[in-house]
């Protein structure tokens, strides 16, 4: 999988905060990961968003920085890392607007292939009262996803 | 014995991993103390299909 990234991550000591810059015509804008223990331990939640000069992350900005994809991949490259140190962890995650819940779904279309040598690949959908979680159907609209690194 | 896999990280994809002690301010900051709820939420009530 040949994809453009941004070069280099900054992380906290506990390898649970990301950030990096996107650079584009908009300028320098510095995004933010994090990875977030669950009540169930077992269950990281991944949001990410633009870390902003007060202190603050926003999730919902849309800074048409034309690096999208290169955002993406390196955000995958966070996962990665993260799941490298915590084998046993799945990492959840839900775009924080339907429109980034669809293009999360489109990426892990469009690169499931390459992913899933490497990740199992969870489809998450509400159905009722129940929150189920399934292996990831294309085409199939679900309110989140989840992955675990295999182990060979 | 076998040997241990080593798993992917940020360098297997020529990314560089920096410690930044600035960010460790972070450790607890809930940024989205709704969506984070809500994911909770979601979590707890986990079925797997079958």
């Amino acid at each position: 999988m040949k994809l453009e990234r941004y070069e280099s991550l900054v992380a906290s000591d506990d390898g649970l905060k990301f950030t990096f810059n996107s650079i584009g015509p908009k300028g320098r804008i510095c995004k933010w990961i994090q990875f977030q223990k669950m009540n169930d331990s077992t269950i990281y939640y991944l949001s990410f968003g633009n870390l902003l000069s007060d202190g603050n992350v926003d999730h919902y900005t849309k800074d048409d920085n034309k690096d999208r994809n290169k955002i993406l991949a390196t955000v995958a490259v966070a996962i990665y890392e993260f799941t490298a140190r915590n084998p046993d962890k799945l990492v959840f995650f839900t775009g924080s607007t339907d429109g980034r819940t669809r293009l999360y779904r489109m990426a892990l279309t469009i690169y499931f292939q390459a992913l899933s040598l490497d990740f199992d690949i969870y489809g998450v959908y509400i159905m009722e009262d129940d929150h189920l979680i399934e292996p990831f159907e294309k085409g199939k609209d679900y309110y989140g996803f989840a992955v675990k690194i295999k182990i060979n | 014995m076998k040997e241990k896999t080593k798993l992917k990280d940020a360098s297997a994809f020529g990314v560089r991993v920096v410690k930044d002690k600035s960010l460790n301010k972070f450790s607890n900051v809930d940024w989205s103390p709704e969506k984070t709820k809500e994911a909770n939420k979601v979590v707890a009530n986990l079925k797997w299909k079958v």
